[in-house]
């Protein structure tokens, strides 16, 4: 069976740094891995923390809650 | 919402208080006391090579008790959290734990958070990433989009409202 791999791309890879995700894309599969692009993606809202350290618990936690 | 609602919590805001202040209080006198001013966090640090924060700096001044000098000073809102000076410390003193405990002070105090920083926090409210998608220019000199370049589409928090209450959740109830 082929291994699975939730990607986290963060915030700056999917928005910005595009090179990083495209070389993921590439090589990864290649590796007899397959990637799979999480529903309802968010970075982990790490500015938060400076508002309050907890907040940024929700971001972590979310895409296990919503199902 | 905006960052607004979320920095103005209204009741609890005592009981943060003073949790953030038993915080710093442990750092100010426990752990600051085994810096001795090697500098080397603030050798490593990325704000200080643009933004001149010099961490060990912050620690001694902390050490000084000087708290509400540095919670008024916008300086620590430039550290960018890459946690180099927690790595780089001989003495574990994680000056960027500090920053953190008086950047939560700053806010609980009302102070307004700068204008960046802001669109930042509201980005994250909104979508759920610090930024929304940018163009880049390769080395061609073409100016593309992220599925221009064979990427898949992003997803992003399928229901906001939702989203934006479990945040509003955490910060009202717990601190």
């Amino acid at each position: 069976m082929k291994k699975k791999y939730a990607l986290f791309p963060g915030c700056l890879m999917p928005t910005e740094q595009y090179a990083y995700e495209l070389s993921i894309r590439e090589t990864i599969p290649l590796l007899g891995v397959e990637l799979v692009d999480v529903e309802g993606f968010s970075c982990c809202g790490e500015p938060m923390k400076s508002v309050n350290q907890l907040l940024t618990v929700y971001p972590f936690c979310k895409e296990s809650s919503d199902r | 919402m905006s960052i607004i609602d979320l920095t103005s919590m209204g009741e609890p805001q005592t009981d943060l208080k003073k949790e953030l202040n038993d915080r710093l209080t442990k750092l100010q006198d426990e752990i600051s006391d085994y810096c001795f001013q090697c500098a080397k966090c603030t050798s490593g640090c990325e704000a200080h090579k643009l933004l001149e924060l010099e961490p060990h700096k912050i620690v001694a001044l902390l050490k000084r008790g000087l708290i509400n000098e540095l919670v008024n000073s916008d300086v620590i809102w430039t550290c960018m959290t890459c946690l180099k000076c927690r790595e780089r410390c001989p003495q574990r003193v994680a000056p960027v734990e500090i920053l953190f405990a008086l950047k939560n002070i700053a806010v609980a105090s009302g102070k307004q958070i700068p204008g960046k920083y802001t669109g930042m926090l509201q980005s994250i409210l909104s979508m759920g990433l610090i930024q929304d998608i940018q163009q880049i220019t390769t080395h061609t000199n073409k100016t593309l989009k992220r599925d221009e370049l064979g990427l898949p589409p992003l997803s992003k928090p399928i229901d906001v409202a939702k989203f934006q209450a479990g945040i509003m959740k955490i910060a009202m109830e717990k601190v």
